[in-house]
């Protein structure tokens, strides 16, 4: 189990496509987290419009050093959890998209352990993408707190690890269903195109009708980007209008469900590929 | 799934009973019963789509028969990587990795060092090349890379599906002269071809595949002697000699290399012998027709 987990890490690490969301994450965090908000307005003119009315502006306190975690986090059910199912299905559908997955069988202690060992170096990595995309937060607030002339003091230390430690629940669940949907798609490209259909459609259309159907909301409460949103809406309760936060659970069912999601996927795919032929 | 027909020590390396593998309706390998015994060099022919490579995933565990029963190294395919080596079709590679780093990552998995990795690559002469990403590999080096990988952990049992596939020929015959040097002693390799001098070239005992079905299994000579019983010779003049065959009422035909073809037996090669030296027919060789592989495989594959 050791050999195969330094062998997936010596894949992840190496891979472009792991630093190439850690660079998405960043530049998110900056241009949506703080420099749009930013540029839009933060004179406080009328905080009750919601994003894109006229009038609507952010309020500065938002965009400071003190509310990093709030602000950070709020990308985090929507847009990062794209990001890491992307990363995810990448990191199983490429073995089968260059025939690896043959070496990965042939040469590999076991096709469990070999799945085990990449889930878990995968839901670690994700780590990465969520630190940068809280440092970049970081760095744009205190960027803004010196242009203002408003306070630099960052937020404690206790609800940024809190935080990072929700960001990468978060990432790890669609890093997982990503890697789950390789594996039983067999192929990257259509689990990253029916991912993001999903998470930016379905998801938030069914929310959308949360509150006329029970059946709806009974489901909606099931999913992982509605539990995501939970989760980060717990965090953050300036930023509720933001894509995918939402108030729809409790914390404590957040992490639960989501939990819950991320061994379903590691089971059901683990399921799947030791039975499966490997055809490629 | 395996059953207990052959153990590590009792000289058979691969054996199979019944396999079968069918996908939907059709019948990709039908009813394949294969012993493959330990420190041979063994060829596995048939035309592609025959059902070779997949047999060989079979027996490397990347595929489940339909029904059958198959045992590597004593073992159910797929639990011992330690002591087998496979190139299943085309080699694969991360191409964003170096060769080294490619070669490197499956060492480990088995267990293997890295002085057998810079020894693979320097054997195979991928060392130059050893730091470019592997995507920029030629298909050649691809193949290189993967018989480097198939043999890292020096395994008991090589398993080399088309190995020459996308060599130049100064490659074919590198790879030819690799395998001879590999085998004997207790490593055991199968190699699977389409290509007959190849597999002439190289291989102590064949199997044919054809349509899925084992329709030759033995020595390469057994299937070079085939059934016909025929004699062949050079002989001169030529026409005498054919007369004399004629009175023999034995038949006869041109091999195209300049030699007869004679229809009879080795029992009979005194008496013809006898009469070509009463007809002052000159003999310079006569002896049992040789069948050329080719001959022998489309014989087989025919009947």
């Amino acid at each position: 189990m050791i050999a195969a987990i330094r062998v997936e890490y010596d894949k992840l690490v190496r891979r472009p496509a792991l630093w190439w969301s850690a660079v998405a994450a960043a530049a998110m965090s900056i241009v949506f987290g703080y420099v749009i908000p930013y540029l839009v307005g933060t004179d406080g003119a009328d905080p009750g419009s919601a994003p894109g009315e006229p009038g609507y502006s952010v309020p500065l306190e938002t965009l400071l050093p003190e509310q990093l975690v709030e602000n950070a986090i709020s990308g985090f059910p929507l847009f990062y959890l794209a990001l890491a199912l992307v990363l995810g299905a990448l990191t199983s559908g490429s073995e089968y998209t260059w025939r690896t997955i043959r070496s990965v069988v042939l040469w590999g202690p076991g096709r469990v352990t070999m799945l085990a060992a990449k889930s878990i170096v995968l839901v670690a990595a994700v780590v990465i993408v969520a630190v940068a995309a809280f440092a970049a937060g970081a760095a744009s607030s205190w960027v803004i707190a010196v242009v203002e002339n408003e306070s630099a003091s960052p937020p404690p230390v206790a609800e940024v690890l809190r935080g990072l430690g929700a960001a990468w629940l978060i990432l790890a669940v669609g890093a997982v269903l990503g890697l789950a949907g390789g594996v039983l798609a067999r192929s990257s490209g259509a689990v990253i195109g029916a991912g993001l259909v999903y998470l930016f459609v379905v998801e938030l259309l069914l929310r959308t009708f949360v509150s006329r159907s029970e059946v709806i909301e009974v489901t909606a409460k099931a999913l992982p980007g509605t539990n995501a949103g939970s989760l980060a809406g717990s965090f953050a309760e300036t930023t509720q209008g933001a894509p995918g936060v939402n108030d729809l659970v409790g914390t404590g069912q957040a992490v639960a469900v989501l939990l819950a999601w991320s061994a379903a996927g590691v089971v059901v795919s683990a399921a799947v590929f030791a039975r499966r032929d490997v055809h490629a | 799934m395996a059953r207990n027909t052959s153990t590590p020590d009792d000289g058979v390396a691969i054996c199979t009973s019944q396999l079968t593998r069918r996908f939907g309706d059709e019948t990709v390998v039908d009813s394949i019963d294969l012993e493959v015994r330990t420190g041979e060099l063994f060829g596995l022919l048939g035309p592609n789509g025959s059902g070779k490579s997949t047999t060989l995933r079979m027996l490397t565990g990347l595929i489940r028969p339909s029904s059958g029963d198959v045992e590597v190294l004593g073992a159910e395919p797929g639990t011992t990587p330690q002591r087998v080596g496979a190139v299943i079709e085309e080699p694969a590679v991360y191409p964003y990795l170096s060769g080294r780093k490619n070669l490197e990552l499956l060492a480990r998995l088995v267990g293997a060092g890295p002085d057998a990795v810079e020894e693979q690559l320097e054997t195979l002469g991928l060392a130059d090349a050893a730091d470019r990403p592997a995507g920029g590999y030629s298909t050649g080096m691809r193949q290189r890379l993967g018989i480097a990988a198939a043999l890292v952990h020096d395994p008991d049992l090589l398993l080399l599906d088309e190995p020459s596939a996308g060599l130049d020929p100064s490659g074919m015959v590198e790879i030819r002269e690799l395998l001879e040097r590999l085998a004997g002693g207790s490593r055991t390799i199968v190699v699977s071809s389409h290509l007959l001098t190849e597999i002439d070239q190289i291989c102590d005992r064949v199997a044919v595949i054809h349509h899925g079905r084992l329709v030759f299994q033995g020595d390469l000579d057994e299937l070079h002697q085939g059934d016909s019983e025929e004699l062949q010779a050079r002989l001169r003049p030529r026409d005498s000699a054919t007369k004399v065959l004629d009175g023999l009422d034995i038949g006869h035909r041109d091999d195209g290399d300049g030699r007869l073809v004679i229809g009879a037996g080795p029992d009979r090669t005194p008496e013809i012998v006898r009469a070509f030296v009463d007809a002052d027919v000159e003999v310079y060789e006569i002896g049992e027709r040789r069948r050329s592989l080719e001959e022998a495989y489309m014989e087989v594959t025919s009947s």
